[in-house]
């Protein structure tokens, strides 16, 4: 591959990547599809703060990872529509319509339909979310994988 | 007799470990040990990044079994700094292993862990994408960075 090429590559692929949370903050997240491993590929990156809160110092304390990362810092989550619209009708009567019909529209991202909704009064907006199957996967494969490390031998 | 294990169904979703980066202690002024398992590619100085100098040197090592790499940094310019920075980065496909990690470590005096890097890879038939992801995934507070 020529160099340009390489570079068009990395472009393409940062253009791609979702980011969330930062260097200086407890963890980095990043989402991009992985054509080298045939998948997407969620990276979660834990900092130092993060991880001495946990008390996770040594290597044998690694183990502890997917019960500290699952469900508080990654889950998949679905909005409760009817919980929210029950709560909205309480609380904003006839307006209720219109709010809910906004945040329909912003559906498409979970964090902007929070800020929506904070936006319009509903600030716990963590109520009406339910957590999804797949996240039980996703704690089992975090679980298989610290199952491994911790069985390997050194 | 037992029964056999079924072994054809593939895992969907994975884990591994994907980076781990440690600042460890050392006698003051040495350079990094051999790796068992690991050959190195190139000890060069690094110019300084921004308008603090960190590490001087960086020691590249590559594995001899698979597509792990390791950066050491070392030769310190601030005193306060530790006298190693070791950065571990796995193969795409098996991710780190234990004793991989534990051969840099037996060099080391003491260890601090820096960053740990978990990669959840999800195969296409889950159907995880950009947009599931942002429309379904919740970091905790981190919010999604605009870049």
């Amino acid at each position: 591959m020529q160099p340009s090429e390489r570079v068009a590559v990395v472009q393409t692929r940062k253009n791609n990547t979702l980011y969330y949370g930062s260097r200086k903050s407890d963890k980095l997240v990043r989402g991009y599809e992985k054509p080298e491993v045939g998948s997407y590929r969620v990276e979660l990156e834990a900092h130092s703060g993060l991880l001495r809160r946990h008390g996770i110092f040594m290597l044998d304390d690694l183990v502890r990872l997917p019960e500290v990362l699952c469900p508080k810092h990654f889950q998949f989550v679905d909005v409760d529509w009817n919980h929210l619209g029950g709560y909205l009708a309480k609380k904003m009567g006839s307006r209720s319509d219109r709010v809910i019909a906004g945040a329909r529209q912003r559906r498409g991202s979970i964090l902007r339909l929070q800020r929506y909704l904070r936006r319009k009064g509903v600030f716990n907006t963590h109520r009406f979310l339910l957590p999804r199957a797949i996240n039980k996967d996703v704690v089992q494969a975090l679980k298989r994988w610290a199952r491994g490390f911790d069985n390997e031998e050194p | 007799m037992r029964k056999p294990r079924k072994t054809g169904r593939k895992q969907r979703i994975r884990a591994l470990l994907d980076r781990v980066q440690i600042l460890a202690s050392a006698p003051e002024g040495r350079a990094p040990s051999p790796v068992e398992g690991f050959t190195v590619t190139r000890d060069s100085f690094v110019r300084r990044q921004t308008t603090t100098s960190t590490y001087a040197r960086c020691r590249h090592y590559n594995s001899l079994t698979n597509d792990s790499k390791i950066y050491w940094q070392y030769n310190r310019q601030k005193g306060w700094l530790r006298p190693w920075k070791i950065t571990m980065v796995a193969d795409d496909k098996t991710g780190l292993s234990r004793d991989e990690i534990e051969r840099v470590l037996r060099h080391c005096r003491s260890y601090q862990l820096l960053t740990v890097e978990i990669a959840i890879d999800f195969s296409p038939p889950i159907g995880v994408s950009k947009q599931f992801i942002r429309r379904h995934a919740a970091f905790g507070k981190s919010r999604r960075r605009a870049d």
